[in-house]
């Protein structure tokens, strides 16, 4: 894990580089808000999901993300960015939309969801005279799914380009609502390049903040950001404990 | 949802021949204020703004209420500020004890534990928290009368409470004074206009809205017409792509319209925002 502080720390330590990541897709991908879907996140969760299978194949139980209090991270094949308080996040940017049809670029689509007794009866073995469906936990649904209209996103980032492509490519689809069809990946392109690795660690292509990132990241640097706000720094994004008052990304995707 | 092309929808909205007379709306608002004195509830939604805007051309002194929620847009209050700059109000803040967010967190139901049996009973008292007793402090303050912005066609409910009223007015007020029904029809025009839209409470304050008939159309109308600002947060939804019935101001979170994605709304549109809630109301996400 090579570190990305300074700048030239990052080809020093090992074979880390910065390089792209290209996801072509079929129809768009669908977002759940703010800004694109992150890199270190998508790579963070795969391997999470490959490591729970082997558990639970083992037979070891695993806890629940919201049951944990202490998270630990994944070994991604990225370089990190660290400040002097201790925080850090890994070198890699959230996607970036292309190919976006000029007039087109969201299509709002909506899902139902009604409570399904037939299976909730085979999963208790108590249930109440009525389970309201109206309000609750359990409550019917006519949800929108906002779908950003692109024939691909891009990922900027820093670490080892074969890891990445190797955990990228079992990826069939990326974002909200996969098994609906939505964001399905047609192929993967990782390819490494050549550039400033805090850049490709940070920013977009387009020179805007392309990621989350600590105050301290971008210092008296002038980065086009989305101003500051409490949010995840790096995976799990959602747990408590990554929450932290950052600068947050130039564009929005809603 | 793209580029805007085409028409000027607020232009055309200003077109739309005035269907109310605001000049009886107006003398009604007076006469109400005479009776029973008072204050104006205002939300900064399109309502209560035409509310305001009407009550104001009657008393433009009238104390105007803000009950904050502590969960509100922050386009909101900033919409609040200006307007009450550009009409000299008399802009009074009554914030709700607890906030809405302490409430929701209190409540138990928006983590990922099984809700306390307690919260489920508790649940129907944030109205009470949020509007019931801010109007209680506010009519200490000013009297039982209120000018509020509701509306028949909101929901069910409203219209049956705004057509009750309406009828108990007919039969205690109208003597003679307006045109009778035909066969079959419970009430004219005329009485609608002359006697509706004031509620008696049973805790004897009288609350009378003047846009109790509107459509949203007739709303959207006035206030284009009158070049009333309109708050920004219904054009960000609109802009969203979010549903009429979803275009709403206060609060950010309730139990409401839950199911019909309110919140993925306030996550594309505020996802900072979002991210403050979520971090006090973790089971918000399952709502996304």
């Amino acid at each position: 894990m090579a570190d990305l502080t300074t700048r030239t720390t990052i080809t020093e330590l090992d074979a880390h580089q910065p390089f792209t990541v290209t996801a072509a897709l079929a129809a768009g991908i669908a977002l759940g808000g703010g800004w694109g879907l992150a890199l270190d996140g998508l790579l963070a969760a795969q391997l999470w999901a490959e490591r729970k299978a082997r558990l639970h194949a083992a037979g070891q139980a695993t806890t629940r993300l919201a049951d944990t209090d202490v998270v630990a991270d994944m070994d991604l094949p990225l370089s990190t960015c660290r400040a002097p308080d201790g925080r850090w996040h890994w070198a890699a940017t959230c996607a970036e939309p292309g190919g976006v049809v000029d007039g087109h670029e969201r299509d709002i689509r909506y899902w139902t969801g009604r409570m399904d007794d037939r299976t909730y009866r085979q999963t208790t073995t108590t249930m109440p005279a009525t389970l309201p469906t109206h309000q609750g936990r359990w409550r019917n649904r006519i949800m929108p799914v906002i779908v950003t209209m692109c024939r691909k996103v891009t990922w900027q980032g820093v670490g080892d380009v074969e890891k990445v492509r190797q955990i990228l490519l079992p990826v069939a689809a990326i974002g909200k609502k996969r098994s609906q069809g939505e964001g399905r990946v047609l192929a993967w392109h990782v390819e490494p390049t050549d550039g400033d690795p805090w850049e490709f660690g940070h920013l977009h292509s387009s020179g805007g903040l392309g990621r989350p990132a600590l105050p301290e990241c971008l210092a008296d640097l002038h980065v086009p950001h989305g101003g500051s706000g409490v949010t995840g720094l790096r995976p799990p994004y959602l747990h408590p404990s990554r929450q932290h008052r950052l600068l947050l990304p130039a564009v929005s995707l809603g | 949802m793209g580029k805007q092309t085409g028409l000027d929808l607020t232009t055309l909205q200003a077109l739309r021949a005035p269907a109310r007379d605001l000049t009886l709306l107006i003398d009604r608002i007076a006469a109400h204020l005479d009776a029973h004195d008072g204050y104006v509830a205002y939300s900064g939604g399109k309502d209560s703004t035409v509310v305001l805007d009407l009550v104001r051309r009657a008393d433009p002194n009238v104390p105007v209420c803000f009950f904050d929620s502590g969960l509100e847009f922050p386009e909101t209050l900033a919409y609040i500020g200006e307007l009450t700059d550009r009409w000299n109000l008399n802009l009074q803040v009554i914030p709700a004890r607890p906030t809405a967010l302490e409430y929701l967190q209190a409540n138990g139901s928006w983590t990922h534990e099984p809700a306390p049996a307690e919260a489920t009973a508790a649940a129907a008292s944030m109205h009470k928290v949020l509007i019931t007793e801010p109007a209680r402090r506010a009519h200490q303050r000013h009297g039982d009368g209120e000018l509020w912005g509701i509306r028949a066609q909101e929901s069910r409910g409203r219209r049956i409470m705004l057509l009750k009223a309406l009828a108990t007015a007919i039969d205690s007020n109208c003597a003679g004074c307006c045109p009778t029904p035909a066969t079959r029809r419970a009430h004219t025009a005329g009485q609608r206009a002359q006697h509706g839209g004031a509620v008696r409470r049973v805790d004897r304050t009288v609350a009378f809205s003047p846009v109790w008939d509107w459509t949203a159309d007739d709303i959207y109308g006035h206030l284009a017409s009158h070049s009333v600002p309109v708050n920004p947060v219904y054009n960000k939804l609109r802009e969203l792509g979010a549903p009429s019935f979803l275009q709403r101001v206060s609060p950010i979170v309730d139990a409401n319209s839950l199911g019909y994605g309110r919140i993925v709304w306030l996550h594309h549109g505020w996802p900072d925002l979002y991210d403050r809630v979520r971090s006090a109301l973790p089971r918000i996400d399952e709502f996304c």
